[in-house]
């Protein structure tokens, strides 16, 4: 069975875009480009591999090992007849008929889309808590990208806070790069973690490459804080102390027994929010979920959104990690091959079957680790009332609870109330904390709370792009279809 | 749940409902605000710009629903005037301003960021242009100050402004606010004098027997009452169906695009035949907007926006450099003469609307609330509500 | 850690006046960090300090002036020789008596 398709299109004809050059846009366009179809990726970096397979800014003093990325990347290269990788190039607005803006190095243009996959990826969560904001105050991946990406360490004396294997990830990187790491400070419990050995044993590969980290951060004489959560950040200017304390089970602080921690650089994170602005443009139904972020798109069982013709694949479409993004995005790359009729039903479920079985066994793995790291109300508590929870727009929780006591309970009504979630992030940084913790109060179920709201552009462009005026010779040009053959559409 | 029988029962919490709430909770009325923010709510939506001659005399964004009216060349569309009174009626709100902001401040804490510069300038682009100005400046009754302003005068005014205009034409007193601001105050104004608000509920229903209107309907919960507002904006005609009330209020698209903050460039709110700029309190400039007829849609367009952004660009060169940090629509409520729609239908007991504030609800929204409310508990209102009354459409 | 680059192959540009040395395919905020530069603005409401925070584009708190233009988002932006780059502060409008 295929996917529903909006209209039936002969598969030569079909413009095939993707959005994304992680794992799971990379997985895609490959899938794609060997069925013989061509497809274009439009990617906001210098080079396809996402956040997790960035390709390095600086080349490396170590000799680089060959990873997952830089191998996508080289199949990605082998399809270079079929598969155009727009780099540098953002998605700024998606319009009816799946028309998407984009903004690049030669400006705005217009690319229409007969098949959209969208495959945004996530970002880090990190809930508001005192002095979040100070410089020194980073996520871990922040941290990863500027040891491995960048070539420049973190800090002296560097913390990892939070919770998720991401963290030891970060810290053995940061180890191997010379940088003197002091910490980790993980709420997961180790009783925890023992009841969910059950589900974390469904991959014996995943748990022993887990269990590696652990040895190895051992190995490396990092200090491995379970049980322990970091409650303010302190520092004239810049972070130069943390503070941290026992949690429990709801990772709830026990404040009479905090210590401080000397650090200069705190890199801090408890999961990943799925992008959703793109699909929220391209009017994909959303439902919400108790993990970071709540919202993801509905989808059906080959990644074809609520929106015929627009699929999604990879942490966009829902955190699960790198692997499993690779194996969705392939599967994805079936149902919009078959959708487009390049291949038969009957063999894109042939094709399908052993990346079904293989999420499969994979999802077991993960639904513990999503347990093990779903959110518990000590996060909605670490801010006092003077905390700046919107970093935008510098609005304090005081403010908040005015707005609510005063009947603003969704994200939208207290958007507006207090302006929280309307700066230049759109509400990335603080919106998931903000409805988490309306819902841990009691406030209302997440679907009432409401998703956030993203508004084109998605990322800033000047007032001149989308005039339209940076066309040659500066005369004002009308947006006008990537050209590589085919037919303009005529204007709506 | 509510347990008693409130008096007032106010569907929508735009500036409309909650202004109304307010004039009647300090009348000590029991008032119920039931209300939730759909997406395009106007007064999320809104500039904030309050330009009671300017949108009188057609040089405010009503150059822009004018100009897309007409097919021809928007530059040299002739603005069509409001009425004389409701011109009065527009000046009169704006005056209260000062004075209302004050005492919400005083009440809720909340600042409505209510921001005089020199005025509204109309950006003159071409001879014709300039001379519908000069009409449209003859035809002013005494007391309204239109200033005719030349190039060099333009320059030293608004350094910022593109200097190959005709001239200008300055408004002076015609300032903005923060519409959202001024409907929550509004709003903790209202629950600090003692209505009561249940958030997040949408009205569906107005409930009506014979001549009489006696509830409204929320989801699976009826709720009496003793009189029923209907401020539901752009939504305001369909709820007024449910009772059988023909209320000619429509949604009229408006797109607008905001700049991210930047230091002061721009002190006077700029107006021109394709486009309004306006710098507000946090720096943001907000360039509106357009007026399409498309329903409940809020959606964004790449026409739409381009042509913004080219008007933008056109009274304010620098700003084609300038970061775009949000574009977004949204639906006014529109009425087939731009007038609101105020107070009771002749022959139906205990409704009353609120709403039809089209281009003007923010700035008209003091009075409006003032009026409708003085005309429920049988006050001498402030300014006759008869020009604003339903029956002007025809029969019900 | 970024001892290998020879001098000649190193990029330079100016941040809040003084010249910074960095190696070659650097962001801007990757290079002020390695000298230390962790305060990139000031807010314009309570004049904190602020820097690099997500190092991928999202949470805009990297805001810099880069050869006259504002608001560029220094984790995003790789450094070119000559560059003038400046820390912001306030960019808010006057308030109460409008702009000025």
């Amino acid at each position: 069975m295929s996917p529903d398709s909006p209209e039936p299109t002969p598969s030569d004809a079909s413009r095939l875009v993707v959005i994304g050059a992680g794992p799971a846009g990379m997985a895609t366009a490959i899938t794609l480009a060997e069925r013989g179809l061509s497809v274009t990726v439009v990617d906001q970096n210098p080079r396809p591999g996402g956040q997790i397979y960035r390709y390095p800014a600086v080349p490396s003093t170590k000799p680089r090992q060959p990873d997952r990325g830089g191998a996508l990347r080289e199949h990605l290269a082998e399809h270079s007849d079929r598969i155009t990788v727009l780099s540098d190039h953002n998605v700024v607005g998606i319009y009816p008929e799946r028309r998407l803006g984009l903004c690049g190095p030669e400006g705005f243009r217009i690319l229409a889309a007969d098949r959209l996959v969208l495959a945004p990826g996530a970002y880090e969560y990190v809930p508001p808590f005192p002095g979040w904001t100070l410089p020194g105050v980073m996520t871990p991946g922040a941290a990863q990208q500027l040891v491995k990406s960048q070539g420049v360490a973190p800090g002296r004396r560097v913390l990892l806070a939070g919770t998720g294997p991401f963290l030891l990830v970060v810290a053995l990187a940061l180890h191997e790069m010379g940088v003197q790491v002091v910490g980790i400070v993980d709420t997961l419990r180790r009783r925890d973690a023992f009841w969910k050995l059950p589900s974390l044993l469904a991959d014996g590969k995943l748990l022993k490459q887990g269990l590696d980290y652990v040895a190895g951060v051992r190995k490396a004489g990092i200090p491995l804080m379970t049980g322990h959560i970091v409650t303010r950040a302190e520092g004239r200017g810049r972070l130069e102390q943390v503070v941290m304390a026992p949690c429990d089970a709801d990772w709830v602080a026990d404040h009479d027994r905090s210590r401080p921690i000397v650090a200069d650089a705190l890199c801090v994170g408890y999961g990943f929010v799925p992008r959703l602005g793109l699909a929220q443009l391209a009017g994909c139904e959303l439902t919400p979920t108790n993990l970071p972020g709540g919202w993801i798109p509905v989808t059906d069982a080959w990644g074809q959104t609520s929106v015929p013709g627009v699929f999604t694949a990879g942490d966009g479409a829902g955190v699960a990690g790198a692997i499993v993004a690779e194996l969705a995005g392939q599967l994805v790359g079936l149902g919009v091959a078959s959708s487009c009729g390049a291949i038969e039903a009957s063999e894109a479920e042939r094709s399908a079957e052993p990346i079904r079985e293989r999420l499969h066994q994979l999802s077991r793995f993960r639904r513990g680790l999503d347990e093990l790291g779903s959110l518990r109300k000590g996060l909605s508590q670490l801010a006092d009332e003077s905390t700046v929870v919107c970093r935008c727009e510098e609005i304090r929780r005081a403010e908040v609870d005015e707005a609510i006591s005063s009947g603003s309970t969704t994200l939208r009504s207290l958007k507006v109330a207090t302006r929280l979630g309307m700066g230049p992030c759109q509400g990335r940084m603080c919106q998931p904390a903000c409805a988490r913790r309306l819902y841990d109060l009691g406030l209302g179920s997440l679907e009432e709370i409401g998703p956030p709201a993203f508004r084109p552009p998605l990322v800033p462009v000047t007032v001149g792009q989308l005039a339209g005026m940076d066309a040659p010779g500066g005369e004002p040009a009308d947006a006008e279809l990537v050209e590589d053959g085919w037919e303009a559409d005529s204007a709506s | 749940m509510t347990q008693q029988t409130p008096d007032v029962v106010i569907a929508g919490g735009g500036v409309a409902g909650h202004a109304t709430a307010w004039e009647l909770a300090r009348r000590n009325l029991e008032v119920l605000i039931i209300d939730r923010h759909l997406p395009g709510r106007a007064t999320s939506a809104s500039a904030g710009g309050l330009w009671p001659v300017g949108e009188a005399v057609g040089l405010g964004c009503g150059v822009i629903y004018q100009a897309s009216r007409s097919n021809g060349d928007g530059a040299d569309a002739v603005p069509e005037s409001l009425p004389d009174v409701f011109r009065d009626f527009l000046v009169e709100s704006n005056s209260r301003f000062p004075e209302l902001a004050r005492e919400l401040q005083d009440l809720t804490g909340i600042d409505i960021e209510l921001d005089s510069g020199p005025g509204l300038l109309f950006l003159m682009q071409t001879a014709r242009q300039q001379a519908v100005v000069d009409n449209v400046a003859r035809g002013l009754p005494d007391g309204f100050v239109l200033e005719l302003l030349s190039p060099a005068e333009v320059a030293e005014l608004e350094p910022a402004v593109a200097d190959d205009i005709v001239g200008a034409a300055l408004l002076p007193g015609e300032d903005q606010v923060n519409p959202m601001m001024l409907a929550e105050a509004y709003k903790r104004a209202a629950i600090a004098s003692g209505a009561r608000l249940e958030h997040d509920r949408l009205v569906d229903e107005i409930l009506r027997e014979g001549d009489k209107v006696v509830g409204v309907r929320v989801g699976e919960e009826t709720i009496h009452c003793g009189h029923v507002i209907n401020a539901a904006g752009a939504w305001a005609g369909e709820l007024a169906a449910t009772a059988g009330i023909r209320l000619p209020v429509e949604p009229i698209r408006g797109q607008v695009v905001l700049t991210e903050a930047l230091p002061p460039i721009l002190s006077s709110c700029l107006s021109t035949s394709s486009c309004y700029l306006a710098q507000k309190r946090h720096g943001e400039i907000l360039i509106g907007s357009t007026t399409e007829r498309v329903g409940f849609d809020t959606g964004i367009t790449e026409e739409g926006i381009r042509g913004l952004c080219q008007g933008a660009i056109k009274a304010i060169p620098s700003l084609a450099d300038i970061g775009i940090k949000r574009t977004w629509a949204g639906l006014r409520p529109g009425t087939p003469d731009e007038l609101p729609v105020l107070g009771p239908v002749s022959g139906i007991e205990g409704y009353s609307s609120v709403t039809g504030g089209f281009r003007t609800g923010i700035v008209a929204a003091p009075l409006m609330a003032r009026v409708a409310a003085q005309d429920i508990v049988d006050e001498t209102p402030d300014v006759p509500i008869e020009p604003y009354l339903i029956d002007r459409f025809g029969n019900q | 850690m970024s001892t290998t680059t020879p001098r000649s192959e190193m990029v330079q540009f100016e941040f809040d006046g003084q010249q910074v040395l960095c190696r070659p395919g650097q962001s801007v905020a990757a290079a002020l960090w390695a000298v230390r530069e962790t305060v990139l603005r000031t807010t314009a409401e309570h004049q904190a300090p602020r820097g690099y925070f997500c190092g991928m584009g999202v949470c805009f708190d990297c805001l810099v002036t880069i050869d006259g233009r504002p608001n560029c988002q220094a984790c995003l932006v790789p450094v070119a020789p000559g560059m003038v780059v400046t820390p912001q502060g306030a960019a808010r409008a006057e308030s109460g008596g409008g702009v000025s």
